[in-house]
């Protein structure tokens, strides 16, 4: 499964939508619209979800509101702009995100799903995963919610760092030495949650 | 001096960081997504990325600064009204600044103080489909105000909630070509839903035999089902002019049900090769299999010219979902999907990710299938191991 795992994660990023089946969803068509939401389904599910601390309470319903967002507003989406319509897909679910929490400024993050059971054939290799797992998502959800957002866009979402700060609406410099604390504190994290593995010098 | 991480090495270097695994997104909710988008809201283009909201500090703050505004503007009012000297009446001691009663007027406030919405933004909501969201806002207004229109609104909302859960019902049995589940499900939508037009448009892409027109009584033919074919052709043109292909597919399939015609099965086919559905087109395109037009119209959906069932497209789609049930663990689908995607356009990829399946499956028959052209491949080896060597 580890394997597996690595393998499909070495696998190319699904690439955007073709063009034809964009224009169709542009224009409403239910099948092109599916399209669109099948592929970036379950992007923007991991990302509400890492954004919300590894927590589902509300993830589906932010999921749906981003959704509604993106195909109301899609008829307005120039393939030929800055943006992919992934990032672009992205930002929308970043800002429903962050707008939800501030909202809700005092909602703890705390009980937090337990992480993905990894499965394979190797269990001491699993339960080293899990383990690790667990001391990250701890690790994200102690970050301050500006540094946990550059942080998952960045390492677990692949947008460059102009997309970033377009999607966060903050300057580049920003991004860069949000990114920077935000692995600085996980590290740390991890350093003191897992000792024999990442206690040792960097 | 900001700190740039692209001048200091990464502190995460060779950590796993991709262990923390999100969970698989529910199934159903794609659909869910679907049903909630209207024809008039899929064309609006409003724009979807809202600003970043101030902190929640700066909006108590401006709220604060308007209610102090509106208080005071209130008390100034009456404060005027209680010293202005009326004719009819004696004119009374000036009462001490202490003893004035400031009453603001009345505005539809809840007991911690925020201001109810509006009955305006109430129904606005409504175009979202979002019934709870109209249900706590009528809900809301309710509680302060109490107005018939809330209530009026929130038993709206109440019974298009129950209407948009079986208009999914309804989607289900019409992609299982399920009939029977299919009429109970439109059964269930009130004639003055939202999404009754949508739910019948839906039914009628169900099979044209799928029930009698009329039934006969001890009193005679009684008509299960009127229907219009004047105005189902009408509304499919009008459909195809706006380029609403499903919805003109629909119409023209329903006025064909309603009385058999050859110019509503040839919309129904324009419609159909318009929206590359091959099964829809497929229904129809014997009739006019020959006429130039509907053959140019049709080309790569049905008839001679198509090699194949689905275009690159389809083969990225398949290819992207079988991905997307590998992470999620779901090795049925991602080999269902991963076949399709080899049938589509036959790939070494869609078969190393079918033989993946196979083996993670434990389905001896399909991964010896796809073996062979990966025995030497390490990665496969070890997923594989004990199933396709045997």
């Amino acid at each position: 499964m580890v394997m597996l795992a690595a393998h499909l994660a070495s696998l190319p990023v699904a690439g955007e939508l073709d063009e034809l089946t964009l224009r169709r969803a542009q224009r409403g068509e239910d099948e092109a619209l599916r399209s669109v939401i099948v592929r970036h389904h379950a992007a923007v599910h991991a990302l509400v979800w890492r954004m919300r601390g590894g927590r589902s309470d509300r993830v589906d319903d932010l999921v749906q509101d981003c959704f509604l967002r993106v195909l109301r507003a899609l008829p307005g989406f120039d393939p030929r702009g800055p943006a992919r319509l992934s990032t672009w897909i992205l930002t929308i679910a970043t800002r429903v995100v962050l707008n939800d929490r501030r909202r809700a400024p005092n909602e703890s993050l705390d009980g937090a799903d337990e992480p993905v059971a990894p499965r394979g054939n190797e269990p001491a290799a699993a339960l080293d995963r899990a383990q690790l797992a667990a001391a990250i998502a701890a690790a994200v959800r102690t970050l301050a919610e500006p540094q946990r957002a550059v942080f998952v866009l960045r390492e677990y979402h692949d947008l460059d760092y102009a997309e970033i700060a377009h999607a966060l609406d903050i300057d580049l410099g920003t991004v860069k030495s949000r990114l920077a604390r935000a692995r600085t504190a996980v590290k740390e994290h991890l350093a003191r949650a897992l000792p024999d593995r990442f206690g040792g010098a960097r | 001096m900001s700190i740039e991480p692209d001048d200091v090495p990464d502190p995460l270097a060779g950590i796993d960081l991709r262990a923390w695994q999100s969970p698989a997104p529910p199934m159903g909710q794609i659909d869910a997504i679907l049903s909630q988008i209207t024809d008039h809201t899929r064309v609006d283009g409003a724009p979807a990325i809202e600003a970043i909201t101030p902190p929640p500090g700066a909006r108590q703050r401006t709220r604060w600064i308007a209610l102090g505004a509106v208080v005071g503007a209130a008390a100034a009012v009456i404060v005027m009204l209680a010293l202005w000297p009326r004719p009819d009446a004696p004119v009374p001691a000036p009462a001490p600044t202490k003893e004035v009663v400031v009453v603001p007027p009345p505005t539809p406030t809840q007991a911690g103080g925020t201001v109810a919405p509006s009955i305006a933004a109430c129904r606005d909501l409504r175009a979202s489909e979002d019934w709870l969201k109209v249900l706590t806002c009528a809900n809301e207004r309710i509680k302060t105000t109490g107005d018939q229109e809330s209530r009026d609104l929130a038993d709206q909302a109440k019974r298009e909630a129950a209407a948009s859960l079986a208009f999914k019902d309804l989607r289900t049995a019409v992609e299982n070509k399920d009939e029977p589940a299919a009429r109970k499900a439109l059964d269930r939508i009130p004639a003055d839903s939202v999404y009754y037009e949508r739910a019948k448009s839906l039914f009628a892409t169900l099979p044209e035999d799928r029930e009698p027109k009329h039934v006969t009584t001890t009193d005679g033919d009684v008509d299960l089902a009127p229907c219009d074919f004047d105005a189902l052709m009408a509304q499919a043109r009008e459909a195809g002019t706006l380029n609403q292909w499903a919805r003109m597919l629909g119409k023209a399939g329903a006025a064909d049900a309603c009385s058999s015609s050859k110019a509503a099965r040839k919309l129904a086919l324009l419609a159909a090769c318009k929206l590359k559905s091959k099964t829809a087109a497929d229904k129809y395109y014997a009739e006019f299999a020959g006429e130039t037009a509907m053959e140019q119209v049709c080309a790569g959906v049905v008839g001679k010219t198509q090699s194949n069932d689905c275009s690159q497209a389809d083969f990225d789609v398949f290819i992207d979902e079988a991905k997307d049930a590998g992470k999620a663990n779901l090795w049925a689908k991602m080999l269902v999907k991963a076949e399709a995607a080899n049938k589509c356009s036959p790939s070494k990829a869609a078969r190393q990710l079918a033989l993946m399946a196979a083996c993670r499956l434990g389905n001896r028959e399909k991964a010896a299938r796809y073996w062979k052209e990966f025995e030497n491949n390490s990665q496969m080896t070890q997923v594989c191991k004990d199933v396709a060597k045997d």
